[in-house]
């Protein structure tokens, strides 16, 4: 079980405007196992997305561009695959769905053929193979009349309904990776839960990984089996979900778990982390968090913390765990 | 969609019936006497009655509007001056010739603009695109008696690879169909530019690129099928600028179609051919729009199947 | 009271946005309108025109109507940088006087649709109802004929000339304007500032002037510099097939279509008013793409 599918190291994007460069991932690390959730956590902004994109090599048509790093998936590099193989890999064995489900088929074309595309060019299956596997990919995610929706158009649908239509297209080729950026934040509450069910049925039915990008800790405590959490384009901390959640250590991951209600609280008071994620351009010195943290010390404002294991399988990137280099300082 | 199209059939009514009105007020606008500038400056005093009686000049209005409609279903357009022949035999003769010159512009027009706009498109900020866009924009500013003649100056006179004028061979279409064309193509290039330029912006061309698609297939399936329902709009509406166009080509390559029929028809002062084309071109013109509101609805699912 | 520190979070947002936004709109355009270099040298273009449009007769070479039989349709040389033309007269010193005519006839027809569109789109868009109605439908109209037959039309009518170019050149623009006025007037009547100034009891005028029209400025000034060209080149167009200037004004078009007959024989006598025409009308373009994108990025050919 413990065999790394995807394995990214010190990945940094940035993004190119003019004659500035931004950072907007800058030096990510880690890994997904085989058959895993994992979950990647932060605030808007902290560069989720970007690494998801970076991934899938979807940054070409986009100011930004993987500047360093690597990106290992069953051993072989992504970054330096050509476009021709890259495309091999999108689709199939690594397939992604996006947080606009609204927005995210096109309006032209029959859900259906939306959806056989990827079947036809990476099964190989023909015309009517393909229609059949389609539509036993539609009862797959629970739409009912299957027969029918598959010759419908999006505008046909609902916002719940064309999200399972984006897992049954991204799930058609049986991908060994699936990444969800945000797959529920568009949707309302009760469908909310009925996505996260499907997902998780199909993840046990079919043993696909899956990188789960949200901001929602809820989900992530319902989905994940490790999660990683990022803040300002960097990993800040990352545990398997009951040691987030039972023993968090970076001052960031505990700000953001008091900020979720929590029933039976008896105060009414919600902590919120003062202060915004800096903008990529306006870095702070040493830490990025310090200037928010409630613990920072003088060497935080001085230097950056490395990410470093502080138990079996549970890695932080502070100081206040770093003894020894705070000593030396 | 049959709902669609009759609620389009009946908004072209009103404008129909204001454009009649506004050709029937044509004659009467003209400063002096209908009936005078019908009958010509040598007529005499009897004779200028005479025509005020034939053509029922001296009724009420409303009375020559109702009698001007009915004759014109009859496809009754009066006679011309200068030819005193049928306007209508007049104007069927030179139907054909404009008909087929705006027709293979607006196919040149098409290919070309399409092509330029989604190489643009692709290789946005690249030479490719400012080559493309300048082209355009010069097509836009060129004016098409200036284009017509140089190249007739250089491929007839110079060269002699086409003929100066006439409509026999598909050689005589090829000059003027290119400066016909030239300014069309160079909106359409424009126009397809910007709007594929918003649509390879969209969610779901992200999601084509993560299904591994060929950024070929993107473009040219997903992309430019939703950039096609706004170009055809657009390029409906560009039919107007052909016609007026094919006016000024005409003249330029001693063309025998309409265009050219009008402007001998103005210097000559022949009212009824005169206002027989006004009402043939608005005619063309909203028919033609008609039809791209028509296949905008064929285009877009949305309207296609409610 | 529990959420104080979000709250006082946010004021300090505000006021640093507010900072952010002290320059002036015309510098933010200025910014922008810099970086478009072939908006630039257009713009210089365009001054050099108004230029020589008010100079020309102190420095062209040579009369532009005195001929010179001597030199009849000599080509392009040292003395003569265009050539002669039938009667002899120097090309250039007939185009540089024939800039005024063109920028003259496109500034001229062009405002006067604008100002007659404006108000239209004004009323049309503010009172809405009936009006709007009756309007929109008059433009319709309007658009039911391409723009050079309406303008063939309405010179059938009034005889040619120049001074009936530039009327029917002015009324094929007025429909154009009223569109564009109308739809911004309605985007800027639903915003919250006329609510406001409507609840205090202004008077219509007022908010149409005061508020309203300012908002509506910038895509007027953008249609406005791209209709001149187009306008130079219908007023050109119709010189040339004979209904507009008539020789021996040096209007291009004229001057252009007096040069046919000799096409065989001195193809410098059309080519070089046809260059004028070609680059005037192409400048005027690339400064009104130029004023789109630095003005309202949004709005499409």
């Amino acid at each position: 079980m413990n065999n790394k599918l995807l394995e990214i190291s010190n990945l940094k994007t940035y993004f190119f405007s003019d004659d500035l460069q931004v950072p907007a991932v800058n030096g990510v690390d880690l890994y997904i196992n085989e058959g895993e959730t994992l979950g990647v956590v932060g605030e808007s902004g902290c560069g989720k997305s970007v690494t998801s994109l970076s991934i899938m090599r979807l940054l070409a048509h986009t100011p930004g561009k993987v500047v360093d790093g690597s990106i290992r998936f069953k051993g072989k590099d992504l970054l330096s695959l050509s476009e021709s193989e890259m495309r091999e890999v999108r689709g199939n064995e690594i397939a992604m769905i996006f947080q606009e489900p609204m927005t995210s088929l096109n309006p032209v074309y029959r859900i259906g053929d939306q959806i056989s595309e990827a079947v036809k060019l990476h099964l190989k299956y023909d015309k009517k193979k393909a229609r059949e596997h389609v539509i036993k990919m539609l009862k797959l995610v629970g739409i009912p009349r299957a027969e029918e929706i598959i010759d419908e158009f999006p505008y046909q649908l609902s916002g719940g309904m064309r999200q399972r239509i984006m897992i049954a297209m991204a799930m058609s080729c049986n991908p060994t990776l699936l990444i969800a950026d945000e797959p529920t934040t568009a949707l309302d509450v009760t469908i909310q839960a009925q996505i996260l069910e499907l997902m998780k049925k199909l993840k046990e039915e079919k043993g696909t990984a899956i990188m789960l990008i949200t901001h929602d800790l809820g989900v992530v405590a319902e989905m994940c089996d490790r999660v990683v959490v990022m803040y300002a384009g960097k990993v800040v901390e990352e545990a398997d979900v009951f040691e987030i959640f039972e023993n968090p250590k970076h001052p960031y991951t505990k700000g953001l778990l008091n900020s979720i209600p929590k029933l039976g609280q008896k105060s009414n008071r919600l902590d919120s982390i003062p202060g915004t994620v800096p903008t990529p351009t306006k870095m702070p010195k040493g830490c990025k968090f310090a200037p928010r943290c409630s613990q920072a010390m003088d060497i935080c404002r001085e230097l950056d913390p490395d990410l470093v294991k502080i138990a079996e399988g549970h890695r932080c990137r502070c100081f206040l765990y770093q003894s020894e280099m705070v000593k030396e300082a | 969609m049959f709902r669609y199209i009759v609620k389009r059939l009946f908004g072209v009514v009103p404008i129909l019936l204001i454009v009649s009105i506004f050709i029937f007020m044509f004659v009467h606008l003209i400063p002096g006497d209908p009936a005078r500038l019908v009958a010509g400056p040598d007529a005499s005093h009897q004779d200028v009655e005479l025509v005020r009686q034939q053509l029922g000049l001296d009724k009420p209005i409303v009375t020559q509007y109702i009698t001007y409609i009915s004759n014109l279903v009859q496809g009754d357009l009066g006679i011309s001056m200068k030819t005193k022949r049928n306007v209508y035999d007049e104007i069927a003769d030179r139907f054909m010739p404009t008909f087929w010159l705006t027709v293979w512009s607006m196919v040149w027009a098409i290919v070309f603009g399409l092509l330029i706009g989604v190489i643009s498109a692709t290789k946005r900020n690249k030479w490719q695109d400012y080559t493309g866009m300048f082209s355009a924009v010069s097509g836009i500013s060129l004016p098409s008696f200036w284009l017509g003649l140089m190249l007739i100056q250089l491929f007839s006179v110079k060269l002699g690879w086409f003929p100066t004028g006439g409509s026999e061979s598909w050689k005589a279409y090829v000059l003027p169909s290119i400066t016909l064309g030239a300014g069309v193509a160079a909106v359409i290039a424009r126009f397809a530019r910007s709007s594929l330029m918003d649509i390879l912006r969209e969610d779901y061309i992200r999601t084509g690129r993560a299904k591994g698609l060929k950024e070929n297939v993107v473009v040219w399936k997903h992309a430019l099928k939703n950039a096609m329902i706004p170009v055809i709009t657009m390029t409906g509406l560009q039919f107007g600028f052909l016609l007026g166009g094919s006016i000024v080509v005409e003249t330029v390559f001693s063309w025998p179609g309409l265009g050219r029929l009008l402007i001998d028809s103005v210097s000559f002062r022949d009212y009824p051919v005169i206002q027989a084309e006004m009402l043939l071109f608005a005619l063309e013109f909203i028919l033609i729009n008609l039809l791209v509101d028509i296949l905008y609805g064929v285009m877009n699912p949305q309207i296609r199947y409610e | 009271m529990e959420n104080s520190g979000v709250i006082v979070q946010t004021n300090e947002q505000v006021t640093q946005i507010e900072v952010e936004k002290v320059r002036t709109p015309f510098l933010e355009f200025w910014r922008k309108f810099k970086k478009q270099r072939m908006a630039m040298i257009a713009g210089s273009f365009i001054i050099l025109l108004f230029l020589i449009a008010f100079i020309s007769p102190f420095i062209a070479p040579y009369s532009s109507v005195e001929p010179d039989y001597d030199n009849i349709l000599s080509p392009p040389s040292m003395e003569h940088f265009a050539g002669t033309d039938a009667f002899g007269r120097d090309i250039f010193s007939r185009i540089l006087e024939g800039t005024r005519i063109s920028l003259f006839v496109g500034l001229s027809s062009v405002f006067v649709g604008a100002v007659g569109g404006t108000i239209l789109g004004l009323i049309s868009g503010f009172y809405g109802r009936w009006l709007d109605s009756i309007i929109m439908r008059f433009c319709d109209v309007l658009f039911a004929f391409p723009g050079i037959l309406l303008a063939i039309g309405i010179i059938a009518i009034l005889g040619p000339g120049l001074g009936n170019v530039i009327i029917a050149v002015a009324i094929f623009s007025i429909p154009i304007f009223a569109r564009i006025v109308r739809s911004s007037t309605l985007a800027i009547k639903s915003t919250v500032f006329v609510e406001a100034a409507r609840s205090i009891g202004a008077p219509a005028r007022r908010i149409i002037w005061k508020h309203i029209f300012p908002g509506t400025v910038s895509s007027i000034i953008v249609y406005f510099t791209m209709r001149i060209g187009t306008s130079i080149l219908t007023a050109a167009s119709l010189s040339f097939l004979g209904l507009g200037a008539q020789p021996p004004s040096p209007e291009w078009g004229a001057m252009l279509s007096s040069g046919r007959d000799f096409l065989n024989t001195a193809p410098h006598v059309t080519f070089f008013p046809g260059f004028a025409i070609f680059i005037t009308v192409l400048a005027f373009n690339l400064l009104g793409d130029g004023l789109r994108d630095a003005l309202d990025p949004k709005m499409k050919d």
